[in-house]
């Protein structure tokens, strides 16, 4: 998908230069240097010895690409700084345009960062089979950007959709990450609206067993997920934290730790590459694998 | 020669005049068709825009099949707009040398091309006011347009008959 989404010329730079599959970001900021991060590590992006210099023009047309030349019908992702393209999350930044204390949208941007979702091979298989075998249990999956959390996430979904106990799963994919290149059939699926209205409406309307859900840290998503699983839904979720102590230093969270709400917490990092798993630990953060 | 065969040829003249003034006045009819459709798919672009927010792609093409018979020039024009959009060619003053707008004015043209310029350019709410003010001023060349086919179209065919019946009576 990235070879519609940027001019053909700078595909084709990075496809030769730096193999676009091994690509993790691209960082385009108006009148810098074009910078790639491949496999982790931040280069810049030149041609003939020359950095490439991101112009305006370039920004707006990939944004333009970004949005299917309709920027208005992407204005509630724009608000929250990104906007989704086949599973490409491009995070933008510019000048906020606010009336009174309302957010209007983001104006004149600066800046991109294209997260190319990479096929990251996680040890999803394994864990699901020795933490879902008999019970599922509340999980949150827990990493630092960019190691690997969306992409176990996509494989849960996939396997649950699959499994013989035939499991309502309600997948609240808020930026269309989770559901990206993933045949996924028996599951329902809101897509690209907020955490407390798919759970609201979802709990209500479809009676899920299992909520899965990408990077929750906010209050509202907190009281969602409380709210969930005090109906008796499970919900396996992620959130960004390096280990159980930075997630136990966080106020949301610690809240939802002291509630004692997930059950299980799966600990990942880049250590030996994107995807290493760390450990798997239960509600008093004993290791359980 | 016969009076019936020279009356039937008269009435081939009258019919052949009045099918050339039809056809001068044709002209107005497609530049006022071409407006009418133009003004119609402001219209209907403004509620997919506020109601459905379709992309711009998906908006032609629904008014494209609802409204093809109308206008067929229009219908071309848009379809050769959503082509460039396709190809992520930003180069829309190209349209303004397809033969689908040669009945319009320059002025009218590069109001136009700003018009396509602007859609999907902005948020919700400035592409609603943005619409909304070349709506008015496509309405203006809608107005001066019909005014123009009603003055128009029909003296050109009334002329085409008369000419007709002049070089018949003259014949015969």
């Amino acid at each position: 998908m990235l070879e519609l989404l940027l001019p053909s010329e700078l595909f084709l730079l990075v496809e030769k230069e730096y193999n676009a599959q091994r690509l993790n970001e691209i960082r385009i900021r108006l009148n810098s240097a074009v910078v790639v991060c491949v496999a982790g590590v931040n280069k810049h992006l030149s041609m003939g010895g020359s950095s490439i210099i991101a112009t305006r023009q370039l920004i707006d047309g990939i944004l333009y690409r970004a949005t299917h030349n309709s920027l208005y019908a992407f204005n509630e992702q724009i608000k929250q700084g990104f906007v989704t393209y086949s599973g490409i999350r491009l995070g933008i930044a510019g000048r906020v345009i606010k009336e009174k204390d309302d957010l209007k949208t983001v104006k004149d941007i600066t800046s991109l960062n294209i997260r190319v979702p990479c096929v990251v091979k996680t040890s999803g298989q394994q864990i699901y089979s020795g933490l879902f075998g008999e019970q599922i249990y509340n999980t949150l999956v827990l990493s630092p950007p960019g190691a690997g959390k969306t992409s176990m996430l996509r494989d849960f979904a996939s396997l649950l959709s699959r499994d013989s106990r035939m499991l309502n799963v309600l997948i609240a994919d808020e930026r269309e990450e989770i559901t990206f290149n993933k045949n996924l059939t028996n599951v329902d699926v809101f897509l690209n609206c907020t955490k407390t209205f798919a759970f609201t409406n979802g709990i209500r309307s479809m009676r899920p067993d299992i909520i899965i859900t990408d990077e929750i840290g906010t209050e509202s998503d907190i009281h969602c997920i409380e709210q969930a699983i005090t109906c008796g839904v499970k919900v396996i979720a992620t959130a960004h934290a390096n280990n159980l102590q930075d997630l136990s230093n966080k106020k949301n969270m610690k809240y939802l730790l002291d509630m004692g709400l997930f059950e299980r917490f799966i600990v990942l990092s880049t250590r030996s590459g994107i995807g290493t798993l760390e450990g798997v630990y239960d509600s008093a953060f004993s290791k359980i694998f | 020669m016969e009076f019936t065969v020279r009356l039937f040829i008269v009435i081939i003249i009258v019919i052949l005049c009045g099918y050339s003034g039809y056809a001068f006045g044709n002209f107005y009819r497609r530049r006022k068709k071409f407006l009418d459709m133009l003004v119609l798919f402001c219209k209907f672009a403004k509620n997919e825009i506020n109601f459905s927010h379709s992309y711009i792609s998906n908006i032609i093409e629904k008014f494209v099949k609802n409204n093809q018979a109308s206008s067929v020039e229009f219908a071309s024009f848009l379809l050769d707009f959503k082509e460039l959009l396709a190809a992520n060619n930003t180069e829309f003053d190209k349209l303004a040398n397809s033969s689908n707008v040669q009945i319009l004015t320059s002025e009218e043209i590069d109001n136009l091309i700003q018009f396509l310029n602007a859609l999907g350019k902005s948020d919700v709410f400035t592409q609603l006011t943005t619409i909304d003010n070349f709506l008015e001023t496509f309405k203006v060349y809608r107005d001066d347009a019909e005014a123009e086919h009603k003055k128009w179209t029909s003296l050109y065919f009334k002329l085409g008959i008369l000419l007709g019946l002049a070089i018949g009576v003259i014949f015969i």
